[in-house]
């Protein structure tokens, strides 16, 4: 009475048997690890927006040595309660441009704002400092917003311009290096 | 384990009929997926505290461990001690310097015995340094003057690195 093995998969095929695999050990493990995921599980992505802030030091400050083709940036933003923005380019301690951005309604006007940096960003496309001031009064989520806005282009699509030395850029970045420029006035 | 197996096979044993547990397996089976997709190894997480709703940002970067600091509707934490409360939308007084209003002394103070421990572990152990790194959550509704209080502070401790919690706001 050998096992033999052409006639139980004959048996099988025939369907005689009402074997089924058993999935409730499969399904007890389940249950164990779904709990434990949930638990672990985090449904708010959270994020974070680098910026420095400026820190007293003891040390004597050296004035950092200028190369020949660096130029002396300073582009500022100021906000205040009354969602009116104010940017100022000071270049080589020349006062270039200061434009008043009017609210859009009762809302600051981002679109506005993003317009006049990119006009900044392609004259100066190696320069990545903002100094944002915002005044007392203006809300930490429009902070945010502004830093947003300042970063990158609207929706993050790639702008494209001819820079003043002439070569073909393509950026999706305006000024991602945004400093709180007030915090110690 | 053992305990949903038992379960199952009384159940087949009393009533003579096979309970299909296929689909049951295929449903579990897509929310292991889902679960494990969305699995955070993070220490940094939201903290469910009254009063702290974050902003959300598009152009924000994934999170590196640091020193956590809360700044809700209700107060100042770190390390999950109030350090200073906030009443509608202004520190109180008391826990302002007299000669310099933008000054919060027992954050300042904490801070200070933070940046000491560190400091002294790094006096052991030369992998470890004192960046001045702040992971700052904040509500959104918070005024500016409120946040320049406490960046000051920060930057009077020798704090110079400061990040900024935000939602993702691309998704």
């Amino acid at each position: 009475m050998f096992f033999n093995l052409k006639d139980f998969i004959a048996e099988q095929s025939e369907g005689e048997t009402d074997w089924e695999i058993d999935l409730s050990p499969l399904l007890a493990l389940m249950v164990t690890l779904i709990p434990v995921l949930l638990l672990q599980t985090s449904f708010a992505t959270l994020k974070m927006i680098e910026t420095t802030l400026p820190v007293l030091s003891d040390a004597e400050q050296k004035p950092e040595e200028k190369k020949k083709d660096e130029i002396d940036f300073n582009l500022s933003l100021f906000a205040n309660k009354k969602s009116e923005l104010v940017m100022e380019l000071v270049v080589d301690n020349k006062r270039l441009k200061s434009v008043t951005i009017k609210p859009d309604g009762e809302k600051f006007d981002f679109i506005k704002l993003q317009e006049e940096l990119f006009a900044v960003k392609k004259k100066y496309p190696k320069e990545n400092r903002l100094k944002l001031m915002p005044g007392d009064g203006v809300p930490y989520d429009i902070i945010v917003k502004l830093i947003d806005s300042s970063r990158v282009t609207p929706e993050k699509k790639p702008m494209r311009f001819v820079s003043s030395t002439g070569e073909n850029l393509e950026t999706t970045f305006l000024f991602p290096d945004v400093v709180f420029g007030n915090i110690t006035n | 384990m053992s305990i949903v197996h038992d379960i199952v096979k009384k159940a087949q044993k009393d009533s003579g009929f096979t309970l299909q547990l296929t689909a049951m397996v295929d449903m579990f089976t897509i929310m292991i997926v889902f679960l494990l997709k969305s699995y955070d190894t993070s220490t940094l997480e939201v903290k469910n505290v009254d009063g702290l709703v974050l902003p959300s940002s598009i152009t924000a970067a994934a999170p590196e461990e640091a020193m956590l600091m809360l700044v809700s509707k209700k107060g100042v934490f770190l390390n999950d001690k109030r350090l200073a409360s906030i009443v509608d939308n202004k520190i109180e007084a008391k826990s302002l310097a007299k000669e310099d209003e933008d000054f919060i002394e027992p954050l300042f103070k904490e801070l200070n015995i933070e940046a000491e421990k560190i400091e002294a572990i790094a006096k052991r152990n030369s992998t470890v340094k004192f960046k001045g790194t702040i992971f700052m959550q904040a509500d959104k509704g918070l005024d500016y003057s409120v946040l320049r209080k406490v960046m000051y502070t920060a930057t009077m401790a020798g704090y110079g690195d400061l990040r900024l919690a935000a939602l993702d706001g691309e998704k």
